[in-house]
């Protein structure tokens, strides 16, 4: 038992993927954040099905013209063009909104299939691994992609933090206070879908939002300030990752499911302590 | 707290242009979502100091009018202006009162963060400097929630909310203030107490607020109007419950 754990150590065959998770931590404890804050799960799901046609889009670039192009790169540009699409459907016409995303979502998973399948001969990840996740598939060269996207999407979301908080808090009066809210919702976009990208690899599409959602709402039940949110869903995501891998290796068992599982109980657990210890406050 | 235009020298405000001429100015003005139209042929005038209640039934267009005024929706016909430049070219010299129930419940933020928000924010970073510390406690303790800075904004009662609010509004002493229904979702005590508070203000900013609620309209009120399609002027011998009740049921226009 013990030797499956040093896997994940340096030198493991397990170590690249589980510092890809770490990594991806810090980002989704950021971004997750704000998605609960300004209540965007439902759009982030949709964005994260839409990463389907991102990656489909660039292995099929691939397969026509020969242009080498990381399956992370390409599906993170094409993904944000999609999020940005949906973003710019919601604030034109708020009501009709809704089944906007969920058209765009399923038109583009389809799409997304279609284009896989016309690019068998240039596609490095399974259609499984993409949409449940597959940590095998993941190499060297992944993980400092996923270093360099989520380094992009820190620097987004801590540089703009006081606007991005006000734009999620009262998107009007930050309109008063003459901040371009409609440019920081797009910002937003932009960087769930860059951290959906370099965390689908690991959890999949299916299962990646509630990754990002799940520790966001656990910290929120721990957390007076928005950044207090954010370094406890951080801390939440990572320990969801590391335990998540060590219940996978000792079971034999998929990854993201574990992964996933292992957030929700978090918050279960929390949200009944902060229950508990709420009642005896009001005894 | 001090006058429009000592505030507008001090923090080298550009926006603003006539701080002289009328605060609020609406000409000829015509609003329709689609076909339906929302507002009709208003006309108004709000000089500097003016405390002016705006009444109306549900559906009238008080928030139309509102949102007209915070320049978030633009006139069919006719124009809207703040300090004599067009609404939509963001004015901060206005400070505005949303509803508290319309904000998340669930955002994990403090009294001292939301009134800070009232604040200007400069530089990129959008880092708070010393000053703007001061101006959101100056303006905590005039609300009487000075001591609630380090609260959560959610574990708190309607009406406290509805003062971090206000007190945000008012931190960066602005010129005009617009009120959306304060006392909507309020208990009755601090309804009464919102009155006696922005009261004091007059004299230092023209106050704006848009109410359902008539018991709003009292002998502190310079004017006040009732909005349903049209704009009507209350002379001051209407302003009086039994007859405002007629002009709230869409009485005698």
């Amino acid at each position: 038992m013990m030797d499956l754990f040093k896997e994940l150590l340096p030198n493991g065959f397990l170590f690249w993927p589980f510092l890809a998770g770490l990594v991806g931590s810090f980002s989704f404890g950021v971004v997750g954040s704000y998605v609960y804050v300004r209540k965007l799960s439902y759009v982030a799901t949709a964005i994260g099905h839409s990463s389907i046609a991102g990656i489909g889009i660039t292995y099929f670039i691939q397969e026509k013209t020969g242009l080498l192009m990381h399956p992370f790169v390409g599906g993170a540009f094409f993904t944000i063009l999609m999020a940005l699409f949906i973003g710019f459907c919601t604030l034109r016409n708020e009501e009709k909104g809704d089944s906007v995303i969920s058209s765009t979502m399923v038109v583009s998973m389809a799409l997304g299939l279609i284009l896989l399948h016309m690019a068998q001969n240039v596609k490095t990840l399974s259609t499984t691994a993409i949409f449940f996740g597959d940590i095998m598939f993941v190499s060297k060269e992944d993980v400092i992609v996923i270093l360099w996207v989520n380094a992009l999407v820190l620097f987004c979301g801590v540089l703009f933090y006081n606007k991005l908080k006000m734009v999620c808090f009262d998107e009007e009066y930050a309109r008063l206070r003459g901040v371009n809210s409609a440019f920081y919702y797009y910002l937003l976009l932009s960087i769930i879908s860059l951290s959906v990208i370099a965390m689908t690899i690991i959890v999949g599409i299916v299962l990646v939002i509630a990754l990002m959602t799940l520790p966001a709402v656990t910290a929120a039940l721990l957390s007076k300030r928005l950044w207090h949110c954010m370094v406890w869903a951080s801390l939440i995501c990572l320990l969801s990752v590391t335990l998540g891998f060590v219940c996978s290796i000792s079971w034999d068992i998929p990854t993201g499911p574990c992964i996933v599982l292992i957030s929700s109980a978090l918050y279960i657990f929390v949200h009944f302590i902060t229950n508990l210890l709420r009642k005896k406050e009001s005894y | 707290m001090h006058s429009c235009h000592d505030h507008n020298h001090e923090n080298h405000h550009h926006h603003c242009h006539d701080l002289n001429g009328p605060v609020i100015e609406i000409k000829d003005m015509f609003f329709a979502y689609g076909d339906k139209h929302i507002l009709q042929n208003l006309n108004l005038q709000v000089k500097h100091g003016e405390n002016i209640c705006v009444i109306g039934p549900n559906g009238g267009g008080k928030t139309t009018l509102l949102k007209l005024l915070l320049g978030f929706l633009r006139p069919a016909s006719g124009t809207v202006k703040i300090f004599g430049t067009a609404a939509h070219h963001t004015c901060d010299q206005i400070g505005y009162v949303p509803q508290h129930v319309k904000l998340n419940k669930n955002f994990p933020i403090t009294v001292k963060e939301v009134v800070l928000m009232g604040c200007h924010l400069h530089s990129i970073f959008s880092r708070h400097k010393k000053a703007c510390h001061d101006q959101a406690q100056e303006a905590m303790e005039f609300m009487r929630i000075g001591d609630l800075g380090q609260q959560q904004f959610n574990s708190l009662s309607g009406g406290q909310r509805q003062r971090v609010l206000i007190a945000r509004a008012i931190a960066s002493h602005p010129a005009l203030l617009l009120l959306d229904e304060p006392t909507a979702n309020v208990d009755p005590s601090s309804a009464e107490d919102f009155r006696e508070l922005i009261n004091k203000l007059k004299g230092q900013a023209t106050v704006l607020t848009v109410s359902h609620d008539i018991s709003f309209i009292t002998g502190d009120i310079d004017r006040a109007f009732v909005v349903n399609r049209s704009l009507q002027d209350l002379s001051a011998a209407d302003i009086q419950e039994d007859k405002l009740m007629t002009y709230y049921r869409g009485g005698p226009q």
